[in-house]
C-alpha cells in the first residue's frame, strides 16, 4: 500500500485533491534521494496528520 | 568606454562604464547553463510529488547541476544551484507514460525545496510530452531549483528518451 493510500485509509474524509501540489493542503513528496515517499507538509484544516505508528500499522 | 590613468602605464576601466556598444558583435554572456535528462524510465508513486531523476547531462557549463541522488557540494539531488546571482529561465519537457488511465499529470518547478509552480497541468489519459517554462531569480549562493512531477494514475511512469524528458536552464540577466 502506498503512502497516499495509507493516509486515505486512516483519514477517509480526505481525497486525492488534498494531495495536489501548490493547491492541496497536504504535500506528499519523494526527493529521489533513496529515502522514499514522505509527508512534506500537512496543513489540512480539520484532519490531523497520522503518526508514524499509525502509518506503520497498515 | 572610459579609460582613466592611461598615461601611467596602468589602464583602468571605470566601474560600470562598459556598455553594449563596446562589445564586438557575437559577444554573449557566459553565465551558467545546463541541460539534463534521465537515462532510464522512472516509476513514481501516484499522488506523490516526485523529483525527476535526471542522471545525465548534455552540458553543464558551471558544474552546478547535481545529476546524482545525493547532495553534492550543497546541491540537493537532481537540482540546479548556480554560482552567479541573477534571473534564470528554465525549460522543461516531461514525457508521461501511463499504461492504465491517469486522471492528472502535473509538472512542477520547485525553488529551494518548498511550494512550487505548476508549469504544466493536464487531466487526461495517454502518453504525451508536457512542456513548460518559468523564470526565477536565484541568489547565486544558496538558491536552487528542482523539477518534480505529480501523477495520479494506477501505473505512473516517466519516459527517459532525451527528446522526451529534459530540464534546461540558463542565466538571462545577472542581478
Amino acid at each position: 500500500m502506498t503512502l497516499p493510500e495509507k493516509i486515505i485509509t486512516l483519514r477517509p474524509n480526505l481525497n486525492m485533491e488534498d494531495f495536489l501540489p501548490t493547491t492541496g493542503t497536504i504535500r506528499l513528496q519523494n526527493d529521489s534521494d533513496g529515502k522514499g515517499d514522505y509527508i512534506k507538509s500537512w496543513n489540512h484544516p480539520t484532519e490531523t496528520q497520522p503518526t508514524p505508528e499509525e502509518l506503520d500499522s497498515i | 568606454m572610459t579609460i582613466i590613468d592611461g598615461t601611467t602605464g596602468i589602464d583602468k576601466i571605470t566601474d560600470g562604464s562598459v556598455v553594449q556598444a563596446d562589445l564586438a558583435s557575437g559577444v554573449a554572456g557566459t553565465g551558467p547553463a545546463f541541460s539534463a535528462y534521465p537515462t532510464a524510465q522512472q516509476t513514481v508513486t501516484s499522488a506523490v510529488s516526485t523529483v525527476v531523476v535526471l542522471d545525465a547531462e548534455e552540458f553543464d557549463t558551471a558544474s552546478r547541476f547535481n545529476n546524482t541522488g545525493s547532495t553534492v557540494g550543497g546541491i540537493p539531488a537532481y537540482s540546479f544551484m548556480p554560482n552567479v546571482a541573477g534571473y534564470y529561465m528554465f525549460s522543461t519537457t516531461v514525457s508521461n507514460e501511463v499504461s492504465v488511465s491517469s486522471s492528472r499529470f502535473i509538472v512542477i518547478t520547485q525553488k529551494n525545496g518548498t511550494g512550487g509552480d505548476r508549469v504544466f497541468d493536464y487531466q487526461n489519459t495517454g502518453t504525451f510530452n508536457a512542456p513548460g517554462t518559468i523564470l526565477y531569480y536565484l541568489n547565486g549562493t544558496t538558491d536552487y531549483v528542482t523539477l518534480q512531477v505529480y501523477v495520479a494514475a494506477t501505473t505512473a511512469k516517466l519516459n527517459n528518451q532525451f527528446s522526451q524528458t529534459r530540464f534546461q536552464g540558463f542565466l538571462v540577466r545577472a542581478a
